[in-house]
């Protein structure tokens, strides 16, 4: 009778090893299905940032063989239409929904209905007012702020007034950064004479400035926090043949503010890492996904560029992104 | 050496050890188990490296060709590009406009529209040059299509570049990838081919040529190249610069590292290695060109030519688990048929253990030759065992039974020397002549008769001639207080019995029965059959047993020393022994009136004692 159990036993263990190893080699050679990604960003306009930030959030797709799709409103300040995107995004049921949300309160209740969705969420560039998303990529706006601020301090002198043209209202990039230059300031004992509001775009942010430059015409130093405020800003100083007398420091690396930065009617820029921050936002929210550890909020970093220093090895690669496969 | 002797000890030992605790079926299967095992592993091993060490060999060569092919399309192109130069450079269109100052307008628009329309005719046909310009020092120059200005904010003069080709005008220098800012409106990734050009007349160089071109050559030829879904090439200078590379951005900005000093150690033209893991290993396979000094590198991912491998692999497992599996069921099937006669000639020991030797010689013992061999020893063995304890058992009772004989064969001393006496008595008196002559030959007769057979068994008849002639003498020693009478059913006198076994039974009624009684005695023998039996009925008139003094005669006590006689325990043994344990004495007593005996033996039988 023993001997019989024993005989049993042997093969039922016979048969489990048999059982394991099918599995082990049916998990292993399971082709993996590709992810699906979503990227809603701000808007459509062709300019550098976007440009880049866009670029390098399609290497990454690519990079990972994802299923990518791009989408975002013409225009940055329709809200209302990077709500409707964001909808149209969560019926098509992707892995992963990249998103930079244009205003932060506004979109919120839209991306509770991603997660709710349990569709990963990886914001790029801007925060939302509440901390829902599964990870962030974005610089560090309020440092990059604070640079600006220290740096429009090392080009005046104390009695020198300054004024901010920021962007939209609402955008968490605008609050953080002029957070960071008053936070500066303010440890200087300066003050802010005015704020005004260019709502990204170039007209906005000229007509903004000359308002505030006739309101204020003791403003000799002007401090942009995004490309359409500074650029809207550089073009009025140049317009009224200010360059010179009133300074300008501001954000981002447009082909433009690269070409004033040269001709000395900006003083110096505040640079992102757009292409970093799109890349590293695709790849975060895949890997997040993908459920391997990640660090939940990514600085993709800044940097000062003045004009002596636009052609370094360094900065030129910044500045200047490459186009591969394209001209 | 004491150390060494220590290991092998303790290792073989603990080996050894753990084998021999196991049955040998189970030692046997753990083996063959493990040696399978083993070679399952060991040829999937070796099939696979086999397999991946040739699938890598071929990938290095193709991609080695492949390289190379890209390698060579790039020094044409870059031959391509120093011939345009050196037709720009020997151009005396362009000498003349940039350093005959005297000529007059007229011409000098001339030369300028002549110039121009070569480089436009070159920009129209190829795609990837980005800017081509001749620029002196003078301020006057050459740019693109004319329509091009240059960068206002820019000192050409403080430019790297520029310096560097002034110094040596023969030389073609050709920068690594940098962003052109030297046109207005234009910041483009170029390499830029320049050349300083010499003043005819001064023969100093005041003036530079230069062509910068953009990716879109270089992209196109890499991209020509096919190297899996994943794999691309990439370009570096002699520095080690990157010229081109597909994710140059992702270089640039740190978020990607690319292996270069690696490559350029042991790539160059000398076969393909293979570096990083898992889903990152890649071969990487580069090639020099003389010319230009830049390497070309591919980059080609492992999992992409190993994807057959992969298939492969799974066949693999699958071929490797199948034998694994069918060598273990075989290695089954063999330790059972080797192991199967050894358990049965083992269970078989343990029959003859418990002494069960039939079932131990009904065992059919097959197997290997060595184990037949030693089945069919172990048979005799038993068998011969058998015998040897059959006959151990037969020579016990036949000691037995000669000590019984020879201790029956002794008559009573003491009847001995009182039948004496009374002969002496009867002759001394003078009176009973016929008496003493009837007593002495009684006495003869038994004598004789004790002494005298050597058969073991005898016919009734004759035992009891014994009896008679014992009681007689009895009778004559006691007269009147002693008669007898002894009757045979017909048949029954001819029946065997062991002989010398009634006279004590006789003997036993004569002193302890009616020796104490005071009338007359009178023994009885009768003889008849019963059933399969024959019995002898021995019946005395004496005093009789109680029921107790029953229960103890044949307890050895009565083997009284005094008596010299044997005993009935003796003679119940002897039956017992030569018939079997229903046989022998049965006794019916009543005190005061008397005992009976009766012998029971078998009919017809003469027990285990035939004397050949």
């Amino acid at each position: 009778m023993k001997r019989y159990k024993k005989m049993e036993k042997k093969r039922i263990a016979a048969a489990l090893f048999l059982l394991i190893l099918g599995a082990a080699l049916y998990i292993g050679l399971r082709q993996e299905k590709d992810v699906k990604v979503i990227f809603v960003s701000k808007t459509q306009d062709n300019i550098d940032f976007w440009n880049s930030l866009v670029e390098g959030a399609q290497m990454a797709a690519d990079e990972y063989g994802a299923e990518y799709e791009w989408m975002a409103p013409v225009q940055e300040k329709d809200v209302d239409r990077q709500k409707e995107l964001i909808r149209e995004a969560i019926e098509k049921a992707p892995d992963v929904i990249a998103l930079a949300p244009v205003d932060e309160k506004e979109i919120l209740p839209e991306a509770k209905k991603i997660k709710e969705e349990g569709i990963t969420l990886v914001l790029i560039d801007s925060r939302l007012s509440e901390d829902i998303a599964d990870c962030a990529v974005s610089t560090d706006n309020y440092a990059a702020g604070q640079e600006l601020g220290e740096y429009a301090l090392s080009i005046c002198s104390p009695e020198e007034k300054i004024g901010i043209v920021s962007h939209v209202k609402g955008s968490s990039t605008a609050k953080e950064r002029e957070k960071g230059v008053q936070m500066v300031l303010e440890e200087d004992g300066r003050e802010i004479v005015q704020t005004v509001y260019g709502e990204s775009n170039y007209s906005i942010a000229y007509d903004e400035t000359k308002k505030m430059l006739e309101a204020h015409p003791e403003i000799t130093v002007i401090v942009g926090t995004n490309e359409y405020a500074t650029v809207g800003a550089a073009r009025l100083i140049k317009d009224m043949g200010l360059k010179g007398k009133v300074k300008i420091v501001g954000f981002d690396n447009s082909k433009e503010e690269i070409q004033m930065l040269e001709s000395g009617v900006i003083e110096g820029l505040v640079i992102q890492r757009a292409f970093d921050m799109g890349y590293l936002g695709i790849k975060l929210g895949i890997e997040t996904e993908k459920g391997e550890k990640q660090e939940a909020n990514v600085d993709s970093g800044c940097k000062l560029v003045t004009r002596e220093t636009i052609y370094t090895k360094e900065n030129q690669k910044l500045l200047f992104p490459v186009h591969t496969g394209d001209d | 050496m004491q150390k060494g002797i220590k290991y092998e000890k303790t290792v073989r030992y603990w080996i050894k050890k753990k084998l021999q605790g196991l049955k040998i079926h189970t030692a046997v299967m753990g083996v063959f188990t493990v040696l399978i095992l083993m070679s399952s592993i060991a040829f999937f091993i070796l099939a696979i490296s086999f397999t991946e060490r040739s699938v890598i060999k071929n990938s290095e060569e193709y991609t080695e060709q492949l390289i190379q092919k890209v390698n060579d399309d790039m020094d044409s192109y870059m031959n391509y590009m120093k011939d345009i130069s050196s037709m720009v450079y020997s151009s005396r269109d362009i000498q003349k406009y940039l350093f005959q100052e005297e000529l007059s307008k007229d011409l000098q628009e001339d030369n300028y529209a002549r110039i121009i329309e070569q480089f436009r005719t070159i920009m129209n046909t190829r795609k990837d040059v980005c800017n081509i310009a001749v620029l002196g020092d003078n301020g006057k120059s050459v740019i693109n299509r004319g329509t091009s200005a240059l960068n206002p904010y820019i000192s050409l003069s403080e430019q790297e570049w520029y310096k560097t080709v002034k110094e040596e005008s023969e030389e073609i220098h050709i920068t690594s990838s940098h962003v052109q800012n030297m046109i207005y409106d234009q910041y483009d990734w170029v390499i830029t081919l320049s050349r300083g050009i010499e003043n005819q007349n001064t023969k100093e160089v005041e003036g530079v040529f230069l062509i910068d071109m953009n990716y879109a050559t270089i992209d196109s030829l890499c991209s020509s190249v096919s190297l899996g879904k994943k794999g691309y090439i990439y370009v570096l200078d002699k520095n080690g610069e990157i010229i081109y590379h597909p994710q140059q951005q992702l270089l640039y900005s740190g978020l990607k590292t690319e292996l270069i000093e690696e490559v350029l150690e042991k790539g160059n033209n000398s076969g393909g290695f293979v570096s990083g893991k898992g889903q990152e290993r890649k071969l990487y396979t580069a090639s020099t060109s003389a010319d230009t000094g830049w390497t070309v590198v591919g980059v080609a991912y492992m999992s992409e030519l190993l994807k057959e491998g992969q298939e492969l692999k799974r066949i693999y497992i699958i071929l490797a688990f199948c034998f694994f599996v069918v060598g273990f069921f075989l290695a089954l099937l063999l330790s059972r048929t080797i192991t199967k006669p050894i358990v049965s000639l083992d269970a078989a020991m343990r029959e003859v253990e418990k002494g069960h030797f039939e079932s131990a010689l009904m065992t059919e013992h097959g197997g290997q030759a060595e184990i037949r061999g030693l089945g069919e020893s172990f048979h005799m063995m038993v068998q011969e065992i058998q015998s040897l304890m059959e006959q151990n058992v037969k020579e016990e009772k036949e000691k037995r039974k000669a000590e019984m004989r020879a201790l029956q064969a002794q008559i009573n001393p003491h009847f001995l020397y009182n039948t004496l006496d009374s002969i002496i008595w009867m002759a001394e008196s003078g009176k009973y002549n016929k008496e003493v002559v009837r007593m002495t030959s009684a006495l003869s007769r038994l004598f004789r008769q004790s002494i005298g057979n050597e058969e073991e068994f005898v016919p009734i008849r004759q035992e009891l001639e014994y009896i008679e002639t014992y009681l007689t003498i009895q009778a004559m020693r006691y007269k009147d207080k002693l008669s007898f009478d002894i009757k045979l059913e017909e048949e029954v006198e001819n029946e065997k019995i062991a002989k010398l076994t009634l006279q004590p039974l006789v003997e036993n009624a004569l002193y302890h029965g009616i020796k104490y009684i005071e009338g007359p005695g009178k023994i009885t023998v009768r003889g008849y059959y019963k059933e399969e039996y024959v019995i002898i009925e021995i019946q005395d008139n004496g005093k009789g047993m109680t029921k107790e003094e029953l229960q103890h005669i044949f307890d050895k006590k009565i083997y009284k020393p005094g008596f010299g006689g044997i005993g009935v325990y003796n003679v119940q043994n002897r039956l017992r022994l030569y018939y079997g344990a229903e046989y022998g004495l049965f006794y019916k007593s009543k005190k005061g009136v008397g005992t009976t005996v009766y012998v029971k033996i078998p009919v017809g039988e003469e027990a285990e004692d035939e004397e050949i």
